[in-house]
């Protein structure tokens, strides 16, 4: 038992950046109603948006983890425009995307010569741009449809396939590690015998802080209220003068920029970078949307705290190989005693 | 006359709302066929027919939910059928739901304050470059919200969540969110369905004085006392045509409207 105030320590740090992809998660199915089961990826990728900034381009630390929160962002926005919102409403603007997108890929991963291949990724992103231009401007869409509830999430896994893929060609499937120099190691030792390592404090002062801002942007902005009334009913928010379409994509945006904050701050306080680290932490952030309560961004942040203790103390006190049984055996319980989910209303109330 | 105030002469007198041969069809059944008529500044006008005479798909196609197979609506001499929905609320137009729509887990005033999204816009890149601001945006947005609801005698309920209201005060609150918007025209379907006669003798009270104001509205209903009673001058629709078209107490006698209402046999 000696160990358990270093167990609780470290479960709060990691239930924090838990809840940061968490609450991205839960915001995207509370405004939209479906599970983007590409979350993982675009977390992974704003590790390497962070990796790429500090590696290659020498910036620091402070100025990487903004970046590749709005690189992760602006990947959930195209994210959604290629993978989502042709399923809901398909434009001209749309097939442009589709089209520049596909050229983009022939670019990145074909063995072209090094001109060529600038120029294929190159035009391709171009022409993305114009689409999602085009797809902006468009007032009425080609046809509006309704798909059954899973094509999205069939369609977002494909999309997580496709992101896991284009980072292993880019930066291969082995680990990358940041410099071992980029923040400092000496821990500070706590009552109790724990240590907390200034890392670990970076991520949950981070994690606190962006608990906070999202917090206050969802209660107390115009943007959050409209976010609010979608969530509610889409039709009505329309008829009040609300964009949603744009509002659809400053969700996106957000989700994709607190997956990317999560990202940073896992990478950097494990030191371990993978193409496929987003598929452990999906699982996870699902069974704490699930538990939390689909659609509610404070039972997400509550139940990540929960998961991510239970985590940490199944691998303290038990075995490291029954750390997902216990989360899983928790998702199961949930579900049998409170389906909606601990702050769940019930399906029609959300956000 | 200069050429702005000619324009601004020409907007002035304008018909508020131009419904120009209206026609949709549901696979091959008309639901409106070339209806036609127009809606003076500040007057009230009523909206009646029989269920299925095509009111509602009317009101859908006004205000851009729905698209008309041929026709067109303009809105003080501009198009704006063919706009989306969000475009025709910014140009002008509100409107409240048969089955009320409220947004019933936030407070009453949240709702206002949502009506009012298009002045206040709201945008995420602007929320956060604007931060500083941006508290001061809210406060003010709130208290306009505050100021609406107190003139509308409703600011008692401020702080209520809309789904606890009783149903003749939620649709005063579905009202009220739609004036947020500052429309020019109001449209208004069936808004005393549910109501009791007391709170539909309010209703009335409150439409009156929003015409005093200086508001266009085009109410639907099915409560003929009412529509009697505060409307200016009433549309007639029967199988998704205009049978009639005049002040109520014309109408009220018109020999179209009691067949259709009554049957052929009285």
């Amino acid at each position: 038992m000696e160990q358990l105030p270093q167990q609780l320590i470290n479960g709060i740090w990691q239930g924090a950046a838990l809840a940061l992809f968490a609450m991205g998660y839960t915001l995207v199915f509370g405004v939209l109603d479906i599970i983007n089961l590409a979350h993982g990826a675009t977390y992974m990728w704003g590790a390497f948006f962070a990796f790429v900034c500090i590696t290659r381009l020498d910036w620091p630390l402070w100025a990487a983890i903004p970046a590749a929160m709005i690189g992760a962002g602006l990947l959930a926005v195209v994210l959604d425009r290629l993978a989502f919102k042709p399923l809901r409403t398909l434009t001209s603007g749309g097939l442009v995307l589709w089209v520049g997108f596909i050229v983009l890929l022939l670019g990145l991963i074909g063995a072209w010569s090094p001109g060529l291949k600038w120029t294929l990724t190159l035009s391709g992103a171009a022409i993305m741009l114009g689409g999602i231009v085009q797809d902006y401007a468009a007032i009425r869409p080609l046809r509006v449809r309704h798909v059954p509830h899973l094509a999205p999430m069939i369609s977002s896994i494909g999309a997580s396939i496709i992101l896991i893929s284009l980072a292993q060609g880019i930066f291969g499937a082995q680990v990358s590690r940041f410099p071992p120099d980029i923040f400092p190691s000496k821990p500070y030792t706590l009552p109790g015998n724990a240590v907390i390592a200034p890392i670990q404090l970076l991520v949950l002062g981070i994690a606190l802080a962006l608990m906070v801002v999202l917090h206050l942007l969802i209660a107390r902005t115009q943007m959050g209220r409209a976010i609010r009334g979608i969530a509610w009913s889409e039709r009505t928010a329309r008829l009040l003068g609300i964009n949603v379409d744009l509002v659809v994509a400053q969700t996106f945006f957000l989700s994709g920029a607190l997956a990317g904050a999560a990202g940073v701050l896992l990478g950097l306080a494990f030191n371990r970078l993978d193409p496929f680290m987003g598929n452990e932490v999906e699982l996870a952030g699902l069974t704490v949307i699930i538990v939390g309560g689909m659609g509610s961004i404070g039972g997400a942040a509550v139940a990540a705290f929960l998961v991510g203790m239970l985590r940490v103390l199944s691998v303290g006190y038990i075995d490291s190989s029954f750390r997902d049984a216990f989360v899983f055996a928790l998702l199961i319980l949930v579900l049998l005693v409170r389906p909606s989910g601990i702050f769940g209303r019930g399906s029609s109330v959300r956000a | 006359m200069s050429e702005a105030e000619q324009r601004a002469a020409a907007v002035k007198a304008a018909p508020m709302l131009k419904i120009e041969s209206i026609t949709r069809f549901f696979g091959g059944l008309a639901a409106l066929d070339r209806v036609s008529f127009e809606v003076e500044r500040g007057k009230i006008y009523g909206l009646i027919g029989p269920n299925g005479a095509g009111k509602t798909t009317l009101i859908n196609i006004i205000s851009g939910l729905m698209l008309p197979t041929s026709g067109r609506v303009l809105l003080e001499n501009k198009l704006i059928s063919g706009l989306p929905p969000h475009q025709v609320a910014a140009a002008g137009v509100g409107r409240t739901f048969q089955n009320i729509r409220l947004f019933t887990d936030l407070t009453v005033l949240e709702n206002v304050m949502v009506g009012n999204h298009l002045r206040q816009g709201g945008s995420l890149i602007g929320t956060v470059l604007r931060l500083p601001r941006s508290r001061r945006e809210e406060r003010e947005t709130r208290e306009e919200a505050l100021r609406l609801l107190r003139s509308l005698r409703m600011a008692h309920l401020a702080g209520i969540e809309a789904g606890a209201l009783s149903y003749g005060d939620q649709r005063r609150v579905e009202i009220a969110r739609a004036l947020a918007l500052e429309p020019r025209v109001l449209l208004l379907d069936e808004p005393a369905a549910g109501m009791n006669s007391a709170e539909t003798d309010q209703l009335a009270e409150f439409l009156l004085e929003l015409r005093e104001s200086g508001l266009t509205l085009l109410v639907i209903e099915h409560d003929m006392d009412l529509i009697m009673r505060i409307s200016d001058r009433v549309v007639v629709l029967n199988f998704g045509r205009k049978i009639a078209e005049g002040p109520p107490e014309l109408v009220r006698n018109d020999a179209q409207v009691i067949e259709a209402y009554l049957g052929e046999e009285v």
